[in-house]
């Protein structure tokens, strides 16, 4: 939650508008912090085989494929 | 990945096989002998060598009792090979073949390779003439259902605004007037759905998406009256969805296009720059 | 009810009535048994046989398409007819024919040849036979309202939009949209199974390199499938938004000008592309099979073999922009997808090497299902080399849209199709207990070869007909490549018309096949274990047909070759059971038996075509109505069948009494909306069905969830690389890699339409579209409360572990509070965007992307809720802490609400913050 609040505080601080590609690598890198906390602690991935990590990292990679595809595609 | 592609696109765009001076008619032309050569080649050679193998080691022997196939064999003394089992784990004890399936891969995918690396400084010449056409006829096409609309992007002069009444031509008036010889370009997109704008005699192709533009061009050769076809399915007049293109003289063509109104001499200096 | 034998799958009820030791099963003369096994084998001949209806729907039309092009110009179709039967033979062939064509064999096939006795969830098996077959169902109803899709299969943006779609045929096109997601659904839950089943469910001693062919193609098959079909249901949830909400030119996702039409290339060519390895695959591990057995010899290359398969597997989801040359996209991008592609093709070149080197030094026999096999490969070989002249752009460009695409394609197709019939004969005496007629069989193949070619090699020579088109005269007659010479003065006519011969001998012949498998069903040619020699497989081991419970006893490999060890020692043990999403009563059962027929896989799929007919019409201001109107009645549901499975408790009857105000509560919102007495009266017909589409609905999901439906779990099978994940666990989480690709596309159609209109201005954009405020503060609440909310189930667990009912119960409902003050505070903050700036579903791309992406979301959370609702009923009246269920439900939930945390996780930063 604080770092939610982290995220939040960042863009209040006025650091999106003054550098905004820092500002926008810290608060992704943040939610992928909390992402893998939920997953590896909440969903027990931690204890699970780590085949388990593996079938959702391929989803993942799936998407990061599609999405970094299209949008190269048109930039 | 990405990387990858900009340096090969970059690399080979100075390659001495590309050759800026083919229109894509030749391209195509050359680039569909060499493949339809090659492909029927390979093709009869593999499917005759795997029906004659097939063949070869047919067998015939006669129905076993309660079967609808042959009886079993072990021919361990006729072949070093091993036969399936019932019940077996398939993996493992299979001899052989290893080497000969690298073999034959190894050659299709240099025959592959080399097919691609070759179209590919084509596809570079085709593009980079797309691109870095400077004495061009450059014209906008705009697709809707269901027909063409052009505009000539020096004069503003568009489809509806001209007619196409010149002797001995026979085209409907919403047809695009270009002359022999010269590069025409082509900036292509639609106002409504997705169509597609091509003329097969020449070669050229392009999508035309609404809200994007795509290119393409053709250097016509030949005068006449072609057809300008749509390849995409774009709605219920897309199977009629056709507009004529005519080629005329550069003189014809000249005084046509100055009988316009509001066309001016400068509009036409890409025709003066090639004579010189 | 015996004259039924012969619609029922034609299994001689006689033969296998003494083998029906499943206990419940009714025997295969009743038609009963066909509606409500969860048998893997009955569901596999369902599949087939429904798939054969489905070719045979498909090849009518495709006799249509060839009767029109029989001359150039008008004939017997009008403009609007040609374009709904292209596109819908496309759709059937692909979706509803060849994949589950396959997916018959696989079903009856896969658990035989891993060993296994039934496939893990046999109950949602049904449920994707039966979400398929009414999927279909629903396709072919659209052909009645109105008009089917117009928009060819590929639905090309816009004109897949309302605007562009005449609107004789809008009701027909939902219908169809509807019908691909429903497929989508019966895809995704087969494929969670498959994947579950095959990691988890093989015989002792059989490792994961070590399965048969055909089920390591099939596996590769549904792993693709588990990832793609997301990708395209999230089109289509797009789509059916833009049908819906936003049918104006210009707006919405795919009529928008920020590279709409493009968006939906890449959405649907990243389906499509492995779609085509989905579709050919299974046909890849038949050829392996038939070529093994036929030839006598082992797969040459068997581990490249597979390594190959693999390759093309992952690669297939990068490549998918050769089909997108075309378009808008730059060059260093083509460049990229020139040389994947490349690299795609050059494995598939090493299988078909593979294959051949087989046949050498073998026994090979010139049977039916070789033949077919081998005119399989013969037109893939084809369908390979004229897919290189494809993969040179330059080429493409010239193709794209013509003959050479359709010619192309419909070799590649086909051969899978050929190959898969060959898999029909090689499995006929297996599946039926009777050999096929073998005379009959040969003739098929010539017919079917000759035919065949007859119809798509003339395509190759006329390949500049433009694609879709039946006006094909004015176009420029063919040549012989290297010379000018021109063929037949006649142009294209002559070449249509050989194809149009082609196509009705190629059709006839499947009415030999027809004839044969059904007369030879009645023969006396009774076949043993196999038929064949030199057959390896399990399936070849038993009884044909295999007995009910598959083997005679626990299948085992471990001393490196079959053997059945004695079940009563090996199935000992009694605490492991999945549950198949149901609810499983071990402890009152003492004795091991397994489940095999439920109503509701039926029930519950019927409910569904009824909703999805419903929503095909349902207007936008009613859309969310019959969904709010049904939660009153599933929680109803939940107190009564809760009462009635599990004796009457005060939690029931508060549940029963809190349907009534709630139901109050919506109506008085829906009064305020439309007023009741008007606003039903003017709801039109469709509302009533959507309304009695869902609340049916969640009626037979409840009831399926109290239903007493137990699946044994085997103690002895390998299970690498999931050891210690239960079979309902490993289901979960395949689920979520799929729904991390739904969520995934549409964040990715998020960045794509930000990056088309610019990153950083898009806020500036918005508020050019009519958002005054966008406020970070309902978003950083909302995490708040859903991180909190995840903490609390992990805290349910905990209490269950413990045994404490009151703490379960306790920690759920918090949970419970605080989705629904999450739903609260998103409902405010929508009805100030909304309402009050006026900020709308249509109002720009920043619009469209912000409601539907956290919309999906909360439909999720949602979703969670109401399933929370029905955790908290069971656990009151002592599911899951006592000694009745083990405490791993919850965290199956657990696993599903932590993942709907996660997705926020990254929502909230991109749609708030940046």
């Amino acid at each position: 939650m604080a770092v939610s609040t982290t995220q939040a505080a960042l863009e209040f601080v006025g650091l999106l508008e003054a550098q905004y590609w820092i500002a926008f690598i810290a608060i992704l890198v943040l939610s992928a912090l909390k992402a893998v906390t939920v997953a590896g602690w909440y969903m027990h991935m931690r204890e699970e085989p780590r085949a388990i990590t593996y079938l959702a990292l391929a989803g993942l990679l799936g998407v990061v494929a599609l999405t970094a595809g299209a949008g190269y595609s048109v930039l | 990945m990405l990387g990858t592609g900009i340096t090969l696109s970059s690399a080979l765009r100075h390659a001495p096989v590309a050759q800026v001076d083919q229109t894509q008619v030749n391209v195509f032309d050359s680039l569909y002998d060499v493949f339809v050569a090659l492909g029927t080649l390979i093709g009869v050679l593999v499917i005759t060598y795997m029906v004659y193998n097939a063949y070869k080691y047919r067998s015939g022997g006669a129905d076993a009792e309660g079967r609808y196939d042959i009886e079993e064999e072990d021919l361990e003394g006729d072949y070093d090979v091993s036969r399936p089992q019932r019940g077996e784990i398939p993996t493992g004890k299979g001899k052989g073949g290893g080497k000969k399936l690298f073999m034959s891969f190894g050659l299709s995918a240099f025959l592959v390779l080399g097919l691609i690396i070759y179209s590919y400084s084509l596809l570079l010449a085709v593009e980079d003439t797309s691109q870095n056409q400077e004495d061009a006829l450059e014209i906008e096409v705009t697709g809707y259902q269901f027909g063409w609309d052009y505009e000539y992007t020096g004069s503003g002069l568009e489809s509806g605004d001209y007619d196409v009444n010149i002797d001995g031509v026979e085209a409907d008036d919403d047809a695009l007037v270009v002359p022999r010889g010269e590069v025409i370009q082509l900036n292509v997109t639609s106002r409504d759905v997705m169509h597609n704008y091509g003329i097969p005699e020449f070669r050229a192709k392009t999508d035309a998406m609404p809200g994007d533009y795509t290119q393409t061009w053709f250097q016509p050769e030949k005068t006449g009256v072609y057809r300008a076809n749509c390849y995409e399915l774009c709605g219920q007049g897309h199977s009629n969805m056709h507009g004529d293109v005519v080629v005329l003289e550069p003189d014809e063509f000249r005084q046509w296009y100055l009988a316009q109104d509001g066309t001016s001499e400068s509009d036409l200096e890409f025709m003066e720059s090639d004579s010189q | 009810m015996t004259e039924d034998v012969h619609t029922n799958g034609g299994t001689d009820s006689h033969e296998t009535g003494s083998q029906d030791d499943g206990g419940h099963l009714p025997p295969k003369s009743s038609v009963k048994r066909w509606l409500v096994t969860t048998n893997h084998k009955d569901v596999g001949i369902l599949y087939m046989i429904t798939s054969l209806f489905f070719l045979v729907f498909g090849g009518i039309l495709a006799f249509m398409i060839r009767m029109q092009l029989w001359q150039s110009g008008p004939f017997i179709l009008t403009d609007l007819g040609y374009n709904q039967i292209v596109t819908a033979h496309g759709l059937l062939m692909v979706f509803w024919f060849l994949s589950p064509f396959a997916f018959g064999l696989a079903n009856y096939l896969v658990p035989l040849q891993i060993g296994a006795d039934d496939l893990a969830f046999p109950r949602l098996n049904a449920v994707s036979y039966w979400l398929y077959l009414f999927s279909g169902v629903l396709l072919g109803i659209s052909f009645f309202q109105g008009s089917s899709l117009p928009t060819g299969w590929t639905l090309y943006a816009p004109l897949n939009l309302p605007a562009f779609i005449p609107p004789v045929a809008e009701l027909g096109s939902m219908s169809g949209i509807l019908a691909l997601a429903l497929f989508i659904a019966s895809v995704t839950i087969g494929s969670v199974n498959f994947i579950t089943t095959m990691y988890r469910m093989r015989a002792e001693g059989l490792r994961m390199r070590d399965i048969p062919l055909f089920s390591i193609s099939i596996l590769l098959t549904v792993w693709m499938m588990l990832f793609a079909f997301a990708a395209l249901l999230a089109a289509l949830m797009l789509l059916s938004f833009d049908h819906v909400f936003a049918g104006e030119v210009g707006t919405g996702y795919f009529g928008s000008e920020e590279g709409g039409s493009l968006l939906w290339t890449h959405l649907f060519w990243f389906f499509g592309h492995p779609e085509v390895y989905i579709v050919f695959f299974p046909a890849l591990g038949v050829m392996a099979e038939v070529v093994q057995t036929f030839s006598g010899r082992r797969l040459v290359g068997r581990k490249w073999f597979i390594i190959a398969m693999a390759l093309v597997a992952i690669q297939s989801f990068i490549v998918w922009m050769h089909h997108m040359f075309l378009t808008a996209i730059n060059l260093p991008i083509k460049t990229v997808i020139m040389v994947t592609t490349i690299g795609i093709s050059l494995p598939f070149d090493l299988m078909v090497f593979a294959l051949i080197y087989t046949m050498i030094k073998g026994q090979v026999r010139w049977k039916t299902p070789f033949l077919f096999v081998l005119g399989a490969i013969v037109l893939f070989i084809i369908g390979g080399i004229t897919g290189v002249f494809l993969g040179a752009i330059v080429l493409d460009y010239s193709f794209r849209g013509t003959y050479w695409v359709v010619a192309h394609f419909h070799y590649t197709m086909a051969s899978g199709a050929v190959a898969l019939v060959g898999g029909i004969y090689y499995w006929y005496p297996k599946i039926t207990g009777k050999m096929y007629n073998e005379f009959l069989g040969k003739v098929h193949f010539v017919a079917a070869f000759v035919g065949f070619n007859l119809l798509y090699f003339p395509m190759f020579v006329v390949w500049d007909t433009p694609r879709r088109w039946f006006h094909y005269s004015g176009t420029v007659a063919p040549e012989i490549p290297f010379t000018n010479i021109t063929l037949f003065e006649t142009g294209f006519t002559i070449w249509h018309q050989m194809a149009t011969v082609g196509a009705f001998l190629f059709g006839f012949s499947f009415l030999i096949m027809f004839y044969n498998l059904f007369v030879s069903l009645y023969s006396d040619r009774v076949v043993d274990e196999s038929p064949w020699a030199y057959t390896g497989s399990a399936e070849w081991a038993v009884s044909s047909p295999p007995p009910e419970g598959n083997f005679p006893g626990t299948p085992s490999f471990a001393t490196g070759k079959l053997s059945f060890l004695d079940r009563a020692e090996t199935d000992g043990g009694t605490e492991t059971a999945a549950t198949d999403g149901g609810v499983a009563h071990a402890a009152q059962s003492h004795e091991q038996h397994a489940d095999h027929t439920s109503w509701w896989p039926l029930g519950m799929s019927l409910t569904a075509l009824i909703l999805g007919l419903g929503i095909s019409g349902l207007e936008a201001s009613y859309f969310v109505w019959p969904f709010l109107f049904a939660i009153p009645a599933f929680v109803a549901f939940i107190g009564i069948f809760g009462a009635r499975s599990d004796g009457y408790t005060h939690l029931h009857g508060a549940f029963v009494g809190a349907a009534v105000p709630l139901l109050a509560l919506f109506a008085l919102v829906f009064h305020l909306h439309h007023g009741i007495p008007g606003g039903l009266a003017e709801a039109n017909q469709y509302f009533w069905i959507s309304l009695i589409g869902i609340t049916s609905g969640l009626g037979t999901l409840v009831a399926m969830g109290y239903e007493s439906f137990h699946v044994p779990t085997p103690t002895m099978s390998e299970q690498w690389p999931f050891e210690g994940v239960s079979n309902t666990k490993l289901g979960m989480w395949v689920f979520i890699g799929s729904d991390i690709i739904l969520f995934g596309a549409f964040i990715g159609s998020y960045i794509f339409m930000r990056i088309r209109a610019n990153w950083t201005q898009w806020w500036d954009i918005a508020h050019n579209n009519g958002l005054t405020h966008h406020p970070v503060w309902p978003g950083l609440l909302n995490t708040y409360l859903l991180l909190a909310s995840s903490f609390t189930v992990v805290l349910a667990l905990a209490y269950a572990k413990r045994g404490s009912r009151r703490g379960t119960v306790t920690a759920l409902s918090v949970t419970f509070v605080g989705a629904t003050l999450f739903l609260l505070n998103k409902g405010i903050e929508w009805v100030d965007l909304y309402i009050h700036q006026g900020w709308q579903f249509d109002s720009g791309p920043a619009a469209s992307t912000f409601y539907l992406t956290t919309g999906l979301h909360a439909a999720h959370v949602v979703v969670g809720m109401l399933i929370m609702l029905f955790l908290v009923a069971r656990a009151y009246t002592g599911a899951y802490w006592s000694d009745g269920e083990d405490a791993q439900t919850i965290e199956y939930f657990g696993l599903y609400w932590h993942f709907v945390d996660i997705v926020w996780l990254f929502l909230f930063p991109l749609f708030y913050i940046l």
